[in-house]
């Protein structure tokens, strides 16, 4: 249930324990195939930015294993170990798909890929359920993290604007090997008129205290602390491609080389995305009183700390 | 730190707006993650520190399924999630077969408890042997005992309550133990809707506890 302790040295002079990251991509649709016989979901994910370059992220999830076959537009910039989801990486492939295209528009989606898997099956997906309406999409906070048991970092997938592709006009078309592969149906799509395929653009991901980024805190990971006029923390602010992640702290961190022994300090923090706050919570920051000729500061919630071994 | 804090949706479609109320994991999830550190200060400072799951996801992992990623999702070094088959494959045909029955007893223990306040539904000189010689008594015991039950047990189902396994199991024996009790005032013999009720109430709890069983076997 636990991930692995990390440790990091930093330098004294920069102490703060949060990092905060911030990522983007421009634009995702996904869907569950319920009953094919090798995979059991697909993704698409499109990326248009200085960072990552511009072209598709193609996914396709495994029966079973859980594991994934990546199909990335050659010459896109992606941070490989991002994609640990599922049952991990099972293949990682650049390729030049025939057609990639996947573009949300204020009347809906249009999507078109064309690939061939690493099994040598062509893969074709056509959706488009534009009918000059516009749509009204929402905010969602994904689930994706719902289902990690050892996680790594707090994260935080936002999605300013989400919706499903409606049933209404050009059927989508999800062809493997040849063969219609069916998605998966929610209940009433009479009476909603919506597939089960998901899209969203952007996708907004923030990253809180993601292990092995240690003491020196937010700008060790492109964060921006900033502190009060009494040097306390008063939040970390990361920024990428024009969204901006915060982590605020309510009252402001205490100067941690500051709490004397056995003193404690609590207060609130909320994280948010471009001006949305999705969660927050309560925070403790203690020293112990030591006996063990290490001065710690623990953040434990009210634990009893042990002396580091 | 410890993440106390649901998400709260802002303005949302219909359809969004029910899948968001009827599947908590939406809001509820990041309440399940709490951070621990350690920072030992000095000149060379260092930190030790994890994400930690609270555990009071079980149940629920699977919701994610709906609106997540279509890959599922696992630990962060690469080990699949227990429930991850589950998550995609969503109810067992037992929890199915159960909230049907347990719908079919609320419709019914609902209309015949109305039917016995208003009078549509006339017992006869049974009437006497009621609690109180009241029809209107029983009728209103029987909408609480078999009506508000199972649909408080279908609700708990449909928001993955970790203790609607146990409610369905109290249903079906609630039903049994309302026959019995039934025989008790109305007398002996039973009549054969009674032994049909009995019966249906001892097979709805044993279909509860065999899926309570597949519950707890899977954490």
């Amino acid at each position: 249930m636990t991930s692995g302790l990390s440790r990091v040295d930093a330098p004294s002079e920069v102490v703060c324990p949060f990092t905060l990251r911030v990522d983007h991509v421009a634009a995702m649709l996904n869907m569950e195939l319920p009953d094919h016989p090798v995979y059991d979901g697909l993704e698409l994910q499109w990326f248009d930015d200085e960072d990552h370059g511009t072209g598709m992220l193609f996914f396709l999830s495994r029966r079973g294993s859980r594991q994934v076959d990546y199909y990335v537009q050659r010459g896109l910039r992606l941070d490989r170990g991002g994609y640990e989801i599922g049952g991990g990486i099972r293949s990682w492939n650049e390729v030049d798909f025939e057609v990639a295209r996947l573009a949300v528009a204020d009347d809906g989606v249009d999507a078109e890929l064309r690939v061939t898997d690493v099994d040598g099956r062509p893969v074709e997906l056509r959706i488009d359920d534009r009918d000059g309406r516009p749509r009204q999409p929402a905010g969602l906070l994904a689930p994706v993290s719902a289902g990690v048991q050892r996680p790594t970092s707090l994260m935080l997938v936002w999605m300013p604007r989400f919706d499903l592709v409606r049933n209404r006009g050009t059927r989508p078309v999800v062809r493997i090997d040849g063969e219609d592969v069916a998605f998966g149906r929610l209940p009433g799509a009479r009476l909603h008129g919506r597939h089960l395929i998901k899209y969203a653009a952007p996708l907004v991901i923030a990253e809180v205290n993601r292990t092995g980024e240690g003491a020196a805190g937010g700008a060790a990971a492109g964060g921006e602390i900033r502190r009060d006029a009494g040097g306390r923390v008063r939040e970390v602010v990361a920024r990428r491609a024009g969204h901006r992640a915060e982590l605020r702290l309510e009252p402001p961190l205490p100067v941690l080389d500051g709490l004397g022994d056995g003193s404690a300090a609590s207060g609130r923090w909320h994280v948010g995305v471009d001006g949305v706050r999705l969660t927050g919570g309560r925070g403790r920051w203690r020293q112990p009183t030591s006996t063990c000729g290490s001065r710690w500061t623990s953040t434990n919630g009210g634990r009893r700390d042990r002396c580091p071994r | 730190m410890d993440v106390d804090e649901r998400w709260a949706p802002g303005p949302l479609p219909p359809l969004m707006r029910v899948v968001t109320s009827l599947v908590p994991v939406f809001r509820r999830w990041p309440t399940t993650y709490r951070w621990r550190g350690r920072l030992r200060l000095g000149p060379e400072p260092a930190m030790e520190a994890r994400w930690e799951r609270t555990g009071t996801h079980r149940g629920r992992r699977r919701d994610a399924a709906l609106f997540g990623s279509a890959a599922p999702q696992v630990t962060a070094d690469g080990d699949a999630a227990p429930d991850a088959g589950r998550a995609a494959a969503g109810r067992s045909a037992t929890e199915w077969v159960i909230l049907g029955m347990e719908a079919l007893l609320a419709v019914a223990a609902v209309g015949g408890g109305v039917g016995m306040i208003s009078g549509a539904v006339d017992l006869g000189e049974a009437t006497s042997r009621l609690p109180f010689g009241s029809a209107a008594f029983g009728g209103w015991a029987l909408i609480a005992v078999n009506g508000v039950l199972p649909a408080a047990a279908i609700v708990a189902e449909l928001r993955r309550h970790h203790l609607a396994p146990y409610a369905h199991v109290g249903v079906g024996n609630a039903l049994a133990g309302w026959i019995v009790v039934q025989v008790g005032f109305l007398g002996w013999p039973p009549l054969p809707l009674q032994w049909g009720c009995f019966a249906y109430g001892l097979g709805l709890a044993g279909l509860a506890g065999l899926a309570l069983r597949q519950v707890r076997g899977s954490r």
